[in-house]
């Protein structure tokens, strides 16, 4: 009897907790190089100069005193477990971003870089 | 008492023939854009902090824009929760036709820093919102929009 319930219960969990588990990832890459920054100097080089070395901006962005050129990629990891009762999912997205401004006479003036896409990682929502 | 074990006996039968049928499914899901946002404000202060700094402290913006005669930065994290529920029951074989219910609920929230630069390239005025501390349930349920 105590046999037949501990079966039961056994089956019932292992049956509850069956599933499936899938991860996946997705990349929108853009080959910019940051280790390249070194070769620029701002008030020096121009917009053909930084498009020459990085290539095309994923974006350009007309502002009040000048321009900004955006390069932009991104890493998406996802997890998604089905259980028989309950489904986690989660996702995350992380860029590597590089924005450069430039005067009205396209002189580069300022640049920033953020490097979180390898922050990108696979769990379970918390 | 027999009558009594013999309904709790069937009850149970069913609850977990509905169950393990897969009819009912709870759905937890989270999406995360962007790394988390923590803004030094002793670092950006109006009138004093210049566009270098502020890059230099924070990275590149998530958006550029032009707004009048000033530039603006945004930083920007977004937060989606979603929990789904759904109860369905298959009758097709009783009847045509199924019962199903499913109620969701969806909350984005944004933790988001604005920065305005004038032509000088110094911060003329900032504003931080940290919608990721608003809690979940309490938020979507909130008469407030």
């Amino acid at each position: 009897m105590r046999l037949t319930r501990y079966i039961a219960i056994i089956s019932m969990i292992t049956t509850l907790l069956s599933g499936c588990l899938v991860i996946g990832k997705n990349k929108e890459f853009q080959p910019f190089d940051s280790t390249e920054l070194d070769k620029l100097v701002p008030g020096q080089n121009t917009a053909t100069e930084v498009t020459e070395i990085f290539g095309a901006p994923s974006e350009v962005v007309e502002l009040a005193n000048g321009n900004a050129y955006v390069y932009k990629r991104t890493v998406t990891k996802g997890t998604v477990c089905w259980l028989v009762l309950l489904t986690f999912g989660n996702a995350e997205k992380q860029h590597d971003q590089l924005v450069f401004f430039f005067d009205l006479g396209d002189t580069l003036t300022h640049y920033g870089l953020s490097l979180d896409a390898d922050k990108a990682k696979y769990g379970f929502p918390d | 008492m027999d009558f009594r074990i013999n309904s709790l006996l069937v009850s149970i039968i069913v609850l977990v023939n509905v169950l393990l049928s897969g009819c009912v499914t709870y759905q937890i899901a989270k999406y995360v854009e962007g790394d988390e946002l923590i803004v030094p404000k002793e670092q950006l202060e109006v009138g004093k902090t210049t566009l270098e700094e502020a890059l230099t402290v924070l990275g590149a913006p998530n958006k550029v824009a032009k707004v009048g005669v000033e530039n603006l930065l945004v930083y920007e994290r977004a937060l989606l929760y979603r929990n789904r529920i759904k109860v369905g029951i298959p009758l097709s074989e009783l009847i045509r036709g199924s019962f199903d219910i499913a109620a969701y609920g969806t909350l984005v929230r944004y933790d988001s820093l604005a920065l305005f630069f004038n032509t000088q390239g110094i911060l003329s005025h900032k504003t931080f919102e940290k919608g990721s501390t608003h809690p979940y349930l309490k938020t979507l349920f909130a008469d407030k929009q």
